[in-house]
This record gives C-alpha cells, structure tokens and sequence, in this order.
C-alpha cells in the first residue's frame, strides 16, 4: 500500500485496454456492453473524432479535417468514472474523488470480464494504467527543483525562464515488452493566475500479446506499484506538504 | 522490422509528432485517452492550423467553452474547401472586460482580390457558418482580410 494525501493532484486515472480481435468489429458491441453496465453507468454520450490529415498534393500540402468513428462514453450518474468503447479499445476512466486502487482495479476487472464476453476478443495489443497529476500554483514562476526530482536541466548559460515545457522519458521493463513513460509537461490552466503542470504516469505492456487475457489483474499489480513508485520518486517532501501527507502505509 | 506508426502508437507517441497522417497509416485522429486531457489535446492541436493571437487568453477561453473546439476543426475543412489551400487562418480574441464579453474571431487571410474574397466569404456564411450560428452564438465569429 503506498502513501495517502488528503489533497491528492491525481485528477484522472484510467486503463487502457487495445485488443487485437478475433472478428470484424461489430458495432452492435457498444449496445452489448451498455445493456451489462447500465445501472452503474447510465449516461451515454459520444465523443466525435476528428481525423486530420495533411496531403502533399502538387499545389502544395493540403488539409483534410474529417469527422472519424465516435467512440461511445457511458458515464456514472455523478460523472465521476466513464468507460470509453471504440473498435478494439476499452477505456476505464476514474475521476475525482479517487476511491482507492482496491476498488478501481475492481472496476477495471468488472468492465474488462463484461467486455471479453461480449467482444470475444483474441489477445491484447497493449494495456495501459495512467496516472494524470496535475499541480496547480497560484503564482507564475515555479521552481521545479523545489517540487519535482524528476524536471529539465536548463544549462546555466541558456535563459533561466521559460513559458512551456514538456520532459518524456521511457523507462523499459520486462525485456523492452513493457514501458513506464514518465512525462512532465506545463498544461494550459484552468485560469489566467496559475501555473498548471501534468505528471503523467504510464505503464504499459507494448508487445502484443506479451500477456495473456487471464493474467490481467496480476499485471494489474505490478503496473499500479510501478506507476505508484515512479510518482514517489517524481515529487520532493515539499509536494507533499501540498497535498498533505495523511499516514504512511 | 517494426512499422514506425506501430512502435509509435505502442509509446503513445503520435500526439508529440503533429503531422503523424504522414505515415499514412493512421487517420489522423487525436489519440487520448483521457478524459481530461482531450480537450486540452484538442486545443494545442488546433495550432497547427490556426496562429493564435494572444495564445494564453484564448487557450483559456477555449477551456471555458469546449463545444467549440470540435467546430473549429470543422471550420478548417469548409475554408480549405472554399479558399483553397493558400490562405492563413488566424485566431483572435475580442473582449470586452466592463461587459464580461469575449468573441473569438476566426481571420482568414488570403491572397484574392477583395471582391473574389468576399464572393468567397458569402459562400462560407451560406454553406456553413450560417447552418451553426444557433450553436455558437456570440462567441464565434468569422471574418476574412487580404494576406
């Protein structure tokens, strides 16, 4: 069990789940799904993609904007969590208030089973558990080093302030067939006083298949501790006061 | 040998490459997964199309009004459709702090002569914008200026 804050600065975990099919998708799965998870997750809602394409043609590089299959999102009442379904993909969104790992990962677990046994998937591209923290500060030059272990190195003889910033490293595991990537980015703020930074944690298998559909809720385990320890490691004492820490476990 | 789309998709990685549809493998949609981050994703994107005027204030004004977003894309295809592919689209902010008032301006430069320019911007109110106005209100408006 790792560390509790009462103010934590995850705003959003989620697990992603890309399938490789056993079958065409059907696009009845969605309704399939929905009649399983409606009493938990009763609102529907669909989120248009937009595909942007860029052609080099012989008068130059033209646009193309086109709208692409939506994705289906079906949301708790309260709008605190969200499954997301398109061709192949399953998303489990959880919100704020996070409600501890043992019941997200029960959630997780329940709308993967739900999914399998409509879907008959053949096997898993990837799965991905994220982490999306955001920390907020009412002032618009932040020191990074007083906060984050995990930051830029500006050389002395570059400028010292800079208006955005994005660091992504990739961490291998499991002989190259897993990543943690680790990124910290500025974010466009939710007002003009703050300054808003991302830490984002990802831990992914990427080789297709790596694991099989069984094991999932073990590989469950291992990523969570990875993304939980890779957070510690991001984050001074200082961050922790702000979101102050409330016991140790 | 891996596909360069494949080994970028498994990282996540093609939103931090703008132009990925170069592959020609993807779509082009906007890969995020995130509730939260999709929108946002959906704002810095939209640089690649639109020059910001004042990028801060209308990043935020975007924030405080998604339903706009996905029409500003929208408008990308109808202008590229109707001016052709060598015009520069601008994006502006008009306010007016005493009324609690903010416009968003889309300015199409382009090349024409004012007359061609303005039969073209007739046709973009007929074919499109006038079918959305209900939907944006006050607070899109579209406009047209020699380069």
């Amino acid at each position: 069990m790792g560390k509790k804050y009462k103010n934590p600065p995850l705003v959003e975990a989620l697990c992603e789940f890309q399938f490789i099919s056993s079958q065409p998708w059907d696009i009845t799965i969605p309704g399939l799904v929905y009649e399983r998870i409606k009493d938990k997750f009763p609102k529907k809602e669909q989120q248009l993609g937009i595909g942007i394409q860029l052609q080099p043609t012989d008068r130059g590089v033209e646009h193309r904007i086109e709208p692409v299959p939506p994705r289906i999102q079906f949301r708790k009442e309260d709008g605190t969590a969200l499954i997301q379904i398109a061709p192949d993909l399953l998303v489990v969104n959880q919100l704020k208030p996070y409600p501890t790992w043992k019941n997200f990962k029960s959630m997780i677990l329940e709308d993967f089973n739900i999914y399998r046994e409509v879907a008959k998937p053949k096997g898993f591209r990837r799965i991905g558990l994220r982490y999306i923290n955001i920390f907020e500060f009412d002032k618009s030059r932040v020191e990074l080093r007083e906060y984050f272990r995990y930051y830029p190195s500006i050389p002395d003889d570059l400028p010292q302030i800079y208006t955005s910033l994005l660091v992504r490293v990739e961490f291998p595991f499991e002989d190259d067939n897993e990543i943690l990537i680790l990124t910290l980015g500025s974010m466009i703020p939710s007002n003009p006083n703050v300054t808003s930074l991302v830490l984002d944690i990802d831990y992914a298998m990427i080789k297709p298949e790596y694991i099989p559909l069984d094991s999932v809720c073990e590989w469950l385990e291992k990523a969570h501790k990875r993304v939980e320890d890779a957070f510690e490691s991001s984050i001074t004492d200082k961050s922790r006061e702000l979101f102050e820490r409330e016991d140790k476990g | 040998m891996m596909e360069v789309a494949t080994y970028m998709r498994q990282r996540n990685l093609l939103d931090f490459l703008p132009n990925y549809s170069y592959f020609g493998t993807e779509t082009g949609e906007i890969k995020e997964n995130s509730y939260l981050l999709y929108p946002i994703r959906m704002i810095e994107r939209l640089r690649e199309f639109y020059v910001f005027k004042g990028i801060g204030k209308i990043q935020e004004f975007l924030r405080s009004n998604e339903d706009l977003i996905p029409i500003l894309y929208e408008a990308l295809g109808h202008i590229y459709r109707i001016f052709g592919p060598n015009v520069i689209n601008f994006l502006e902010l008009h306010s007016d702090p005493e009324e609690s008032w903010d416009e968003l301006f889309i300015v199409i430069k382009s090349p024409y002569p004012s007359e061609k320019a303005r039969e073209l911007m007739d046709r973009l109110g007929d074919e499109w914008f006038l079918n959305i106005i209900d939907k944006v209100g006050n607070r899109l408006c579209i406009t047209e200026e020699p380069l």
